[in-house]
């Protein structure tokens, strides 16, 4: 995100967006252990004004059990909404709701968090890639199935290409996410995501 | 004070008052028709008509000014009405119309029998006055001198510009007018060249229905020429004009340090999030990827940067900056080219023709 900062450095407002694909897996360990992986498809936005920014993500895949491992695919439907400052040397702190939902033929099991957020910008090449670091945790964390959730925790470190002078900047990104419920089993997410995002010229 | 000093006082204070009343009535003008004004107003028509006629019969420097003619030749012709004398009322308004054209008799003034005769007086008048401007600049192509010509009566009018010794330089309008007529002339003669410098003349023929000129109103003009200011070269772009075009960095290691150590975070983020999940080993194309940006930082910080955008914007500047001079080189060019002229114009004289 960072690669708009000259952009919203002269603009009041600044707006950008993105779409990506990832190749997502989750791992749920708990009596059994239970391994899904696929394709998720992502769009996200981002509007901002001064220091002040709204950024929403959305995640959307089927994910189905590794050969071999018992049980059906599961849909994955993510969605997280965050309101954070820009508070200087390239770190942005946030706060906001994340819901996670997966849905089987058996039930949905759904996640509602609270999540805290750091990111973390830096500078990788000069005027054309930077690396962003991003770690949220669960300040609070609630689940509907084994016994409700006691916490999570999540990163996202990837490399962003930009070129100043152009409004299209690629994305490679690595994210974990893992989630622990009441019961003691856990829950761990991660994937590669490859990204466009977009931002008004 | 004593009664001498006090008398002495007082003769010098009259004295005073009447040299400052004294300097008072020299100033105001003396009306040179005041007595056949008088002698009009008196109803004293034949002591008025031979006073009026006396007044413009005077020449030299005792000469009646223009307005005063008008005035006298407009009251005797009245005063010929009133007298009874149609013809001699006839001559004067002609008199009146070929010294004015437009000169139109005041109705609250003159009552209806006057103002009648004055415009039957008109017909058949061929007599114009012209007005131009006392100066006029021709600095571009589209600078004229503008010549606005009032007709008594319709009737047809030349009008020429000649060089001093009459040779005819340009014909501005040949055909009638009736009430005016409106000409521009941009000092050029009919091949369409700029005139040199020197004295010529506007001529207003007025001529019979049988082609025959009978007067004219001449107007001198003279051509002066006048060097076109040029436009000057815009200031030369400072090299604070420029945006940079490169950027050096010294922040190389940092560079080197944020992709090692991004590198090392994505290969341990599993554990990171508390998971003992080994996680995706796709992870690691990222970390190679971060830590191969890492060393590439590195290395092109070691060497100036090119800014695309500046470059751009130093470019579109150049370019601005080229486009203006040659917009300046244009106009100086039609400027020199049009080596500006001044018209001035003196006082019209008008020629009976024989």
């Amino acid at each position: 995100m960072l690669a708009t900062r000259p952009a919203l450095a002269q603009r009041a407002i600044d707006l950008s967006g993105g779409a990506s694909v990832s190749s997502m897996g989750l791992s749920r360990v708990g009596t059994t252990t239970r391994t899904l992986t696929g394709p998720v498809l992502g769009a996200e936005g981002r509007i901002a004004f001064k220091r002040v920014e709204l950024r929403g993500r959305y995640l959307e895949g089927s994910l189905s059990p590794e050969s071999g491992a018992f049980g059906g695919a599961e849909d994955l439907a993510d969605l997280r909404l965050l309101l954070g400052a820009d508070v200087g040397a390239g770190i942005t702190l946030s706060v906001g709701p994340h819901l996670r939902a997966f849905v089987s033929p058996g039930g949905t099991a759904s996640w509602t968090r609270i999540e805290a957020n750091v990111r973390v910008d830096r500078t990788l090449v000069p005027r054309l890639a930077r690396a962003e670091l991003e770690v949220s945790y669960a300040v609070s964390a609630e689940a509907n199935v084994l016994g409700g959730g006691t916490g999570a925790t999540g990163a996202n470190l990837g490399v962003l290409f930009a070129l100043p002078t152009w409004p299209v900047a690629v994305r490679l990104a690595y994210s974990a996410d893992q989630a622990t419920y009441a019961s003691g089993a856990t829950e761990f997410l991660d994937g590669l995501e490859i990204g466009l995002r977009l931002r008004r010229p | 004070m004593s009664a001498r000093a006090g008398r002495t006082s007082l003769a010098l204070l009259a004295l005073l008052l009447s040299l400052i009343g004294a300097g008072s009535l020299g100033a105001q003008r003396v009306d040179p028709l005041a007595r056949a004004m008088k002698a009009y107003t008196d109803l004293d028509y034949d002591v008025a008509a031979q006073t009026f006629r006396t007044a413009l019969a005077l020449e030299g420097a005792a000469r009646l000014a223009d307005e005063d003619r008008v005035r006298a030749l407009m009251h005797l012709g009245a005063t010929e009405v009133f007298r009874g004398r149609r013809d001699a009322a006839v001559v004067a308004f002609r008199s009146l119309i070929v010294l004015d054209p437009r000169f139109r008799p005041d109705i609250v003034v003159f009552p209806p029998e006057v103002s009648t005769l004055y415009q039957e007086s008109r017909i058949g008048v061929r007599a114009t006055s012209v007005l131009v401007p006392a100066t006029a600049n021709i600095r571009t192509v589209a600078d004229r001198l503008p010549i606005r010509i009032f007709s008594a009566s319709l009737h047809d009018v030349r009008v020429t510009i000649t060089d001093g010794l009459g040779a005819p330089v340009r014909v501005m309008y040949d055909g009638a007018v009736g009430d005016s007529l409106d000409l521009l002339w941009n000092g050029r003669d009919g091949l369409g060249r700029l005139r040199e410098e020197g004295r010529y003349k506007l001529r207003v023929t007025s001529r019979s229905f049988e082609g025959r000129d009978e007067r004219e109103v001449e107007i001198p003009l003279t051509l002066l020429r006048v060097a076109t200011d040029t436009l000057p070269w815009p200031a030369e772009l400072q090299q604070n004009a420029f945006r940079p075009e490169t950027l050096i960095t010294t922040e190389g290691r940092k560079y080197l340090a944020t992709g090692i150590v991004a590198a090392a975070l994505v290969a341990v983020l599993p554990a990171v999030v508390g998971s003992d999940n080994e996680g995706s080993t796709l992870r690691f194309g990222v970390a190679a990827l971060l830590g191969a940006g890492g060393v590439f930082g590195l290395k092109r910080a070691s060497r100036p940067i090119a800014i695309a955008e500046n470059m751009t914007w130093n470019r579109e500047r150049r370019a601005a900056y080229a486009r203006e001079i040659d917009r300046i080189r244009a106009e100086n060019d039609v400027r020199r080219a049009s080596n500006g002229l001044r018209i001035t114009s003196g006082a019209p004289v008008i020629v009976v023709l024989p």
